[in-house]
């Protein structure tokens, strides 16, 4: 195979990565019927606590860690404000991504001194592989829990028949707060990917709508996890082009970089124009 | 008892506006500010000067016709938080057309030429707004992602056109070219000279405008009631005749022409040019005030001057305090959008036990 | 000796009381049945035995002990099974997911489905009873028919001893009706408990030892069934004799108001048009292509639609804005709404049809079904359409409600109106109608006229597979 082509692939599977994470997340929140946009917000909180973590602790697991359980630690106000307050979960949503646009520069500030960037991260002897194996990991501690366990099933019910979870005496909204805290437990791991893995600090907005892309991919996927996963890496195919054409200078010279910019979110309006989405869980609100 | 849980309902989101006020300035503790003192300059910076007030007024009409951007498409049941891409696609076109069309030296030549600027800007916005009607007619695309898409790619879209093809030639910074002098007729006039030459412009008469059109039309013509019953039961409605398309052209279309206003306020009544990240993200924050106001027409003016003042707060943290900076804006919306959100669950639940006893 | 008892039971919600001072006595392995019209308090009884509802007074006893239920979980470990109306299964799951749902518990564990287990256990049961349900089909794929059935399993397989049914055959042909009947005998003859609630007077009256009859909330009689009579238990149902007003004749020479598109069909002026068939096997078809022909051809007609709740009814939207949106050019006047005579007429017409409470600004969906019907039906009428679309008008709806709505559709066929009746309540169907046609898998067959087919007749042709031979009007 051309050596250009298997490194387009290569890293198009590398940009895929918070993708991949943040779509597996948003099928915990969908399946169990609590629309999920705040992915964005968990992705920012993930990408900004891992660096730190990592800045200070030298460790990528740690920063892994830290992300994930900081992230589920965040859903909480997304949980406590849907399940207990009845909130919508488009306005909760919207404002849980506000807040983490707003909260982390403040933080940053108080402890890096900086609203920007943080401090670039150094962890020569890192595995470049870290990152597969913690997504192969979720991946089948997802698919486990999905589609062989009991809470899984009944995480399923939440989303598609309420009134038979209660008729045997389980509560919905418990197993949807469950739900949203792994959801955003993995997404915490996919920003973390992104800031240390994709790139060694982390830098505002830096997720940069990939939230929004793994639900659009989840949604046009029909709510099927394999099948979502497919989309995210097409997405990341069309990212690494991206990537790829910036780089190449007789492309740029005549491509603006706004326009190569824009392909991820283009690509994706033209997926909801060729695909229809279908089969939503029936409680989804 | 029946008025006396309405009246809760009601003042439920304003009562949730003072909690979360509360929590943001407690919130200040953890970045070892003193909450009375975040307090003080959220809720008195407004009107240090006559300036401040003005500038204050500005973002009071901004916001509103943001709120309205929002609240039109929320009576139909639509979650539109695409108007960020309006207000900056739209912007775009008015400062273009501003500096592409050059008036003949007669009244009648420049009343054309404006009439058609003003109407070119909201007509581009209306249309930005349509592409979501068109993906959810044609595709039963949900309304939340492609709004979303788009704002990304109508920045994208903006920000090159003016980088690369408009670029003042003058300038260093990331804008266009000031707009024909005979276009710049707000520069001098009286509201500017009262306010010190702050932003605020007679559009915000004409957004007052808007909110008082819209709650007549909402309440005294057909069209309202039509929307709102297309919110509350697409299939009903359906059945009655008032086909989807109809109601989300027309709700859509005209969260477009309010986002425009938003454009308008910016180009022909604050700095006559476009300029890149002029926007603190009005299309969010119409959000944060249209459920304050519960999507009252009326209620939008004084939860858009309520939100105003914080927003003119909020960025002088940045100078007033050591940690805190103009982000914490949009903690605060966050917070307040939290509140209010939950302040109707408290509403319901206190008024439910009242019931009870 | 009584394996059930509910002793003075007493029921309120607010000030509204659904059950008062009820006591009833259900012997173990008979069938009882509980009758009443709609609203009076049987569902609620049953709730509180389910474990539903708890009681506001009185005690249920289940052999001889006080039984208190705190939730559905508790009636399961007793050993109680609820069949409801609505089946509550989830559509997109396939059928043994929803059989498995009910073998977990609502501690957290991560413990694997036991499938192969609970699959084992299911398919004994349905070739106990000669059944088949492709259980690994999303249940949206079965018929109604299974669907039920997959509910029925989904109870035996917790091997209970008292099963509940809930209006079970309202949505069943009279063929699958009768095969649920003989299904309950066979379950009282493995010495289960049975208690049907129904009000389908004469399947009851074929399977039950002892029937009870409720009455706004009050027990009326509680006897053997060999006791009562199928008119008896109307008149104790109701308080009173129901008329039935079968015989009305109708003018020789009629006018043709339209054609049914899509088929062969002409509806007459001063007629009542039945279509019977169970739903989903073309009725919306059928009444869309009806709607947009009357439109289509300016014919003035009311809509009663099929579903109440979903088509009719706008939430937070009181009477006079349901009333402005439909009749929105009565009430114009350049282009602004004429609000004095809006609330005016709403008024007069929620008084003309005893809706309840007489409140105008009231949001509809906060009114009882009954009342909503009525005032749905009362705004259809209200502007002397040419033809009325009734697609079950009493569904919901409490016997003298229906038989005033009955009456205003009779009264308005004489005055030169056609009247289009969908329903699926075949008594409805044959009370009523005219001329009636049978809808069987987005066929029309018919025209029949009245009389020309008996009950069984029409049940053959709802349900099977093939009707060669049938006079056939039509495809949608």
């Amino acid at each position: 195979m051309d050596s250009a082509l298997v490194l387009i692939l290569l890293s198009a599977l590398r940009v895929s990565l918070p993708l991949l994470f943040a779509a597996t997340g948003g099928y915990f929140s969908e399946k169990s019927g609590v629309a999920q946009i705040a992915l964005e917000a968990y992705l920012l909180i993930g990408a900004f606590t891992a660096a730190s973590f990592t800045y200070y602790s030298k460790s990528l697991v740690v920063g892994y860690l830290a992300a994930a359980v900081f992230t589920a630690l965040f859903s909480q106000i997304f949980s406590l404000l849907i399940l207990k307050f009845k909130g919508n979960s488009i306005v909760i949503g919207t404002g849980l991504n506000l807040l983490a646009m707003g909260i982390i520069p403040i933080i940053s500030k108080t402890i890096f001194n900086s609203t920007g960037s943080t401090p670039s991260i150094e962890l020569p002897e890192a595995s470049p592989y870290f990152p597969y194996i913690v997504l192969v990991l979720t991946l089948a501690v997802s698919f486990w829990l999905s589609e062989k366990t009991i809470w899984g099933l009944q995480m399923k019910f939440a989303g598609e028949k309420k009134l038979a979870l209660q008729s045997v005496g389980i509560s919905p909204s418990l197993r949807q707060w469950q739900s949203l805290t792994y959801s955003a437990f993995v997404t915490g791991l996919g920003g973390a990917v992104l800031s240390t893995s994709l790139s060694s600090n982390y830098s505002p907005l830096m997720s940069s709508g990939r939230g929004f892309i793994a639900l659009a991919a989840l949604i046009f996927a029909g709510w099927n996890l394999p099948r979502s996963l497919i989309v995210c890496l097409f997405f990341g195919l069309c990212e690494a082009l991206q990537i790829q054409m910036q780089s190449n200078e007789a492309i740029s010279t005549y491509i603006a970089a706004e326009f190569i910019q824009m392909i991820p979110y283009a690509a994706t309006l033209a997926a909801l124009l060729v695909l229809r989405s279908k089969y939503p869980p029936a409680e989804l609100k | 008892m029946n008025r006396n849980i309405f009246n809760l309902t009601r003042l439920a989101p304003w009562l949730g506006l003072i909690g979360g006020l509360v929590l943001c300035c407690l919130l200040a503790l953890f970045f070892h500010e003193s909450p009375w003192h975040v307090f003080k300059i959220l809720t008195t910076s407004f009107y240090n000067s006559k300036f401040d007030l003005g500038l204050t007024l500005f973002y009071t009409t901004c916001l509103i016709f943001a709120g309205l951007s929002f609240a039109v498409p929320m009576k139909a049941g639509l979650f539109h938080i695409g108007s960020e891409g309006q207000i900056l696609f739209s912007a775009l076109i008015g400062a273009y057309l501003g500096t592409a069309i050059v008036p003949f030296d007669n009244p009648f030549s420049f009343i054309i030429a404006t009439a058609i600027i003003i109407l070119s800007t909201l007509a581009a916005g209306a249309a930005s707004a349509l592409l979501i009607a068109a993906f959810k007619i044609f595709k039963q695309a949900h309304e939340v992602v492609v709004a979303i898409m788009l704002n990304f790619i109508f920045a994208a879209i903006t920000t090159w056109l003016t980088v690369n093809r408009l670029q003042s030639p003058t300038s260093q910074n990331p804008e266009t070219a000031l707009i024909n002098e005979s276009f710049q007729f707000l520069k001098n006039d009286y509201l500017k000279t009262y306010f010190e030459n702050s932003p605020v412009s007679v559009f915000l008469f004409a957004a007052l405008g808007c909110c008082m059109i819209l709650h007549f039309v909402e309440r005294k013509t057909f069209i309202g009631y039509k929307i709102r019953a297309y919110g509350a039961n697409p299939h009903a409605a359906a059945r009655l005749g008032f086909t989807q398309n109809e109601i989300l052209m027309i709700s859509l279309g005209m969260a477009g022409v309010f986002s425009a206003g938003v454009g308008l306020t910016e180009v022909f009544g604050n700095t006559f040019q476009y300029k890149i990240g002029f926007s603190p993200q009005y299309g969010f924050l119409g959000i944060a005030v249209s459920l304050l106001a519960q999507q009252n027409f009326l209620g939008i003016i004084g939860s858009a001057f309520l939100m105003a003042c914080l927003h003119k707060g909020a960025s002088d943290l940045d100078l007033e305090t050591e940690h805190l900076t103009r982000d914490f804006s949009r903690v605060l919306q966050a917070i307040i959008i939290f509140s209010v959100a939950a302040s109707y669950y408290l509403a319901q639940h206190f008024a439910g036990r009242k019931r009870k006893s | 000796m009584n394996y059930i008892e509910f002793r003075n039971i007493t029921k309120s919600f607010g000030e509204f009381v659904a059950c008062h001072d009820v006591s009833i006595s259900i012997k173990k392995s008979e069938v009882h049945s509980i009758i009443g019209e709609n609203g009076a308090g049987k569902s609620t009884l049953m709730k509180m035995l389910g474990g539903i509802e708890p009681a506001t007074s009185g005690d249920i006893f289940l052999n001889q002990k006080v039984y208190k239920p705190n939730s559905a979980q508790d009636a399961f470990k007793n050993k109680i099974a609820f069949i409801h109306q609505h089946f509550v299964l989830a559509e997109q799951l396939t059928g043994l997911e929803n059989i498995l749902l009910s073998f977990s518990s609502g501690s957290f564990s991560l413990k694997i489905k036991n499938t192969s287990e609970v699959l084992a256990a299911a398919n004994k049961i349905l070739s106990r009873f000669n059944w088949k349900i492709e259980l690994s089909k999303p249940v949206s794929q079965l018929s109604v028919g299974e669907q039920q059935r997959l509910e029925i399993l989904k109870a035996l397989l917790q091997e209970p001893e008292i099963i509940i049914f809930d209006e079970p055959t309202a949505v069943l042909t009279p063929q699958e009706s009768e095969e649920l009947m003989q299904f309950i005998l066979q379950l009282k003859r493995e010495n289960k408990t049975i208690i049907l609630i129904s009000h389908k007077l004469n399947e009851i009256k074929s399977v039950s030892d002892s029937i009870s009859v409720l009455r706004l909330g009050r027990l009326i009689q509680s006897s053997p069934a060999r006791e009562l009579s199928i008119e008896n238990m109307a008149e104790l149902m109701i308080g009173r004799q129901v008329v039935k007003n079968t015989n009305f004749t109708r003018p020789t020479e009629r006018e043709v108001l339209i054609k049914i598109p899509n088929s062969d069909i002409s509806l007459f002026q001063s007629e009542i048009f039945g279509v019977a068939g169970i739903e989903g096997n073309g009725q919306s078809a059928l009444i869309a292509s009806l709607l947009k022909e009357m439109s289509d051809r300016q014919i003035k007609y009311g809509d009663i639609t099929e579903d109440r709740i979903k088509l009719s009814v706008f939430e937070n939207m009181n009477l006079w804005e349901h009333m402005l949106l439909k009749h929105k050019n009565e009430f114009l006047s350049k282009g602004l709404i004429f609000e004095s005579r809006l609330r005016k007429v709403t008024e007069d017409l929620v008084k003309n049809w005893d809706v309840r409470p007489v409140d105008i600004d009231k949001p509809l969906s906060e009114f009882s079904g009954g009342n909503q019907q009525k005032f749905v039906v009362g705004r259809e009428l209200w502007n002397h359409p040419d033809a009325l679309l009734a697609a079950h008008p009493t569904r919901g709806v409490d016997l003298g409600a229906q038989e005033n709505i009955h009456n205003s559709l009779l009264e308005f066929s004489k005055q030169k109106k056609t009247v289009v009746l969908v329903s699926s309540d075949l008594n409805e169907v044959l009370y009523l109608s005219d001329r009636f046609v049978i809808l069987n898998k987005n066929k029309i067959y018919g025209p029949f006229n009245r009389g020309e087919l008996n009950e069984q007749q029409i049940g053959l042709i709802m349900a099977a597979d093939n009707n060669d031979g049938i006079r056939l009007a039509g495809q949608l």
